[in-house]
């Protein structure tokens, strides 16, 4: 006889019947949700700090882990790796040397990018002097520079483990030669925030005639939430694509149309509990909010006609003079990491571009004053004392002339040398008017102080506040860190 | 042939010999060998010798992974100034003021290439400060007396490795406590403008540009409770005067005032604060005569004129 049912028991059969597998991993994915929380909560690391934040303020300022030396950072990449020995590592033996058959102990067990058969050595293209009260030796090619050592850190002494283009510039700004690895600007958005919450902290902006090799992943945020990527912005054209409304689309609809938007997605937020749902609300938001501040930062017809002819700017000409004083009006308003790549220094000899003794001059020409006017301003503006400046590529250039084929080439190059090359900082606590690290008489090989790319890293966290090991992320079981897991130091010799 | 005549004929070639090697290398004479055959402690090395201050970090570094306690390659071992001295398969690898002769030194000399050098495998060369560190150590003797300050020449040792130490939590928690109320009242007050200079710190960073002139002098005296705490602080835009109480900020070492309509009175309140170590005041009505007056109290005065 079959047994009749209360109410209770009706809904909880229906209950039963109406929860499927596809019920199942939705609420489950609160569960999963939980758990992804979990997974970022303190008591899973293995000592790392805690940077778990409100969901809905996922770039929230956070303190750094000791007082700060940089607050901010402007990381200066020449992609395509310019030759140190036409500008900042002056090598007279090498002149002596010029059109000498390379020896065979710089050949053996290496790999070049186009050398093959046995090459010319290639003395310096261009005259060297001394330059300021340190002395340091600057080519002809960087005149600008030059009148700024007494600032620099130079260090003459970087190694790299990879010897082409976008694994080289993936090693240099994410840690890591594969894809997949956050940029130091996202480790550094994810660690720190960022003050400015009309702004992105981690801003991106290219020059030159093509993007850096690698492309998108060299600012990408890997594993790291999606909100910690950088914004790529633009000095032609519209400045952020896709952020400005519509003609026919006021101000007041956008707001209520994200008012919609918002009051759905936190329903979703709530039925599966997912953080990456409240990151989107807040990237909307911050999308809102960018609309009115981001356009007039990045407006450079708003600085005075003087400081635009220091730089060598002109408003909307995409150049790499331009993105400097953007640079300069972005960290002025706060946002914690501007990245600027120029493109164009892989002067193999190959084609007059990239020619030392032809596209080389323009690069230089198109770079020096910008990236000097750059220091000046941050100075006179009291913003270098705590605004970090790194310039370089992403390793060096041989000391012999590039035979591509075995034969000479009809301009004058060099191949890639992963084995050394000269990067310099300025400002946030590094050294100034110093010299760090020694390459041989040739310029070739590292002989004294190695800094190795991780080193870098390690020394770059520091003057953010960071002990590299403590800002890590946890992903596949892992506590991830930018530094990777060879030991990496802090170059002490670096630090002001 | 009677033992007497044995006797002489040892005598005659154990001088021969002995005559032979020091004509040959006459250093085994004044080796330490000898003194470890006397007795071990004669080779233990003086704290604050060139040995145990500059040689025995880059032995330790370099070496004892495959010469020491857990390897003993070519039955070497290099984790005490005993066992450099004495050796391994092939004989002494240090022959005291001859660094020429010790392979100790000539090993590390030779190139990648070949078999012979050390480090051996994918090891990394030692720099050229530590090859010369050692050179002098032999040169000198190889002795574990020889006091640091006695080797003249010696490149300048490494600085020691940055570390960073952070305060226990409870120790910050403790230097917060007194001011905590005061940063939830103002932070709630003046959103985003407060923050705590790092994790470790109990000195608070004041920022309240985005407030604008929104934000005046009166704002500015509430924070008269944490005044103490504040080392950096960030006024640009707003509408702070000549009147804003600053000398209240004992601690200040950052001030920025950029776009604001302050001039004299408040660059006089600056010049009390003695933690002072830098202004910027640019679009502001500070005159020539005091910025050169603070720059010579040393504080770093920015008005954007270099």
């Amino acid at each position: 006889m079959k047994r009749r049912l209360g109410l209770t028991d009706t809904l909880a059969d229906s209950a039963l019947v109406d929860i499927q597998r596809r019920h199942f991993l939705r609420h489950c994915s609160t569960g999963l949700g939980a758990m992804f929380l979990g997974t970022m909560s303190p008591a899973w690391s293995s000592g790392g700090l805690d940077f778990t934040r409100d969901p809905a303020t996922p770039l929230a300022p956070l303190p750094p882990q000791i007082a700060p030396r940089a607050r901010r950072v402007i990381y200066v990449h020449m992609a395509g790796a310019p030759s140190n020995l036409e500008m900042f590592d002056y090598k007279p033996e090498l002149a002596k040397q010029d059109g000498k058959d390379c020896p065979q102990s710089f050949l053996e067990g290496k790999t070049f990018a186009f050398i093959s058969g046995v090459p010319k050595m290639l003395g310096p293209q261009y005259p060297f002097a001394q330059a300021g009260q340190c002395g340091a030796w600057m080519s002809d090619r960087v005149p600008h520079v030059a009148k700024h050592v007494d600032d620099l850190c130079f260090v003459r002494s970087m190694r790299t483990d990879q010897f082409n283009h976008a694994p080289a510039q993936l090693a240099v700004q994410t840690g890591n030669a594969r894809l997949g690895s956050p940029s130091i600007g996202s480790w550094v958005t994810y660690g720190l925030g960022t003050e400015n919450q009309n702004l992105p902290g981690f801003v991106v902006l290219k020059s030159g005639t093509n993007a850096p090799d690698a492309g998108k992943p060299l600012w990408g945020s890997g594993f790291l939430p999606s909100v910690y990527q950088g914004v790529e912005c633009r000095s032609a054209g519209e400045p952020i694509l896709y952020l400005r409304n519509p003609d026919d689309i006021s101000r007041g609809q956008r707001r209520a149309m994200l008012d919609v938007l918002d009051r759905l997605n936190q329903r979703t937020a709530r039925e599966f509990g997912d953080p990456e749902t409240l990151t989107r609300i807040a990237q909307y938001e911050m999308a809102f909010r960018m609309q009115a501040e981001a356009a007039q930062v990045l407006d450079i017809s708003r600085e005075p006609a003087s400081v635009r002819a220091a730089y060598g700017a002109v408003p909307g000409d995409g150049s790499f003079a331009s993105n400097c004083l953007i640079a300069r009006r972005l960290v002025e308003n706060d946002v914690r990491f501007v990245q600027l790549y120029h493109w164009g220094w892989d002067s193999h000899g190959a084609a007059p571009a990239e020619a030392l003794n032809l596209g080389f001059k323009d690069l230089c020409r198109d770079t020096d004053q910008p990236v000097a006017a750059l220091l000046t301003d941050l100075k006179q503006r009291g913003l270098l004392d705590d605004t970090l400046v790194v310039w370089g590529g992403e390793f060096g250039r041989t000391p012999m002339r590039e035979n591509r084929g075995g034969q000479e080439m009809r301009h004058v190059g060099r191949d890639h040398n992963p084995n050394s090359f000269t990067i310099w900082m300025a400002g946030g606590g590094v050294k100034a008017g110093s010299s760090y690290g020694e390459t041989d008489e040739m310029g070739y090989e590292v002989v004294r102080n190695p800094v190795e790319v991780r080193d870098l890293h390690a020394t770059m966290l520091y003057l953010l506040g960071f002990d590299h090991h403590k800002l890590n992320y946890r992903f596949q079981g892992l506590d991830q860190k930018l530094t990777g897991v060879h030991a990496a130091k802090v170059v002490a010799e670096l630090l002001a | 042939m009677t033992f007497s005549r044995y006797l002489l004929v040892v005598a005659l070639a154990t001088i021969a010999a002995i005559g032979a090697i020091a004509w040959a290398r006459p250093s085994v004479f004044t080796s330490p060998v000898v003194v470890v055959g006397l007795g071990r402690h004669f080779s233990e090395s003086q704290p604050g010798s060139f040995y145990a201050v500059r040689v025995a970090p880059i032995l330790e570094e370099r070496c004892v992974g495959c010469h020491g306690p857990k390897l003993q390659r070519a039955r070497l071992r290099m984790d005490s100034l005993g066992d450099v001295w004495l050796g391994g398969k092939s004989g002494r690898v240090v022959v005291a003021g001859d660094p020429r002769a010790s392979e100790l030194y000539t090993r590390l000399l030779l190139p990648k290439s070949d078999r012979r050098a050390m480090p051996a495998g994918t090891k990394p060369p030692l720099p050229a400060d530590e090859i010369r560190v050692i050179e002098l150590w032999i040169a000198s003797g190889a002795s574990g007396h020889t006091r640091v300050e006695e080797i003249a020449n010696a490149p300048p040792p490494p600085p020691p490795p940055v570390t960073i130490e952070t305060p226990a939590s409870d120790s910050v928690a403790k230097m917060r406590a007194p001011l905590e109320v005061q940063v939830g009242v103002l932070g709630e007050r003046y959103p985003g403008s407060i923050a705590w200079v790092s994790r470790a710190s109990g000195d608070l960073a004041v920022d309240v540009k985005r407030l604008g002139t929104s934000f005046g002098d009166a704002d500015l005296a509430r924070f008269e409770p944490l005044a103490r705490a504040i080392t950096r602080l960030d006024l640009s835009g707003t509408a702070v005067t000549d009147a804003a109480p600053l000398a209240m900020f004992e601690r200040l070492e950052h001030v920025r005032l950029n776009d604001t309509n302050t001039g004299d009175a408040v660059l006089d309140a600056l010049a009390t604060l003695r933690a002072l170590e830098s202004v910027t005041l640019i679009g502001t009505r500070a005159h020539t005569e005091q910025i050169a007056d603070l720059r010579r109290k040393g504080v770093k005065v920015y008005d954007a004129r270099g």
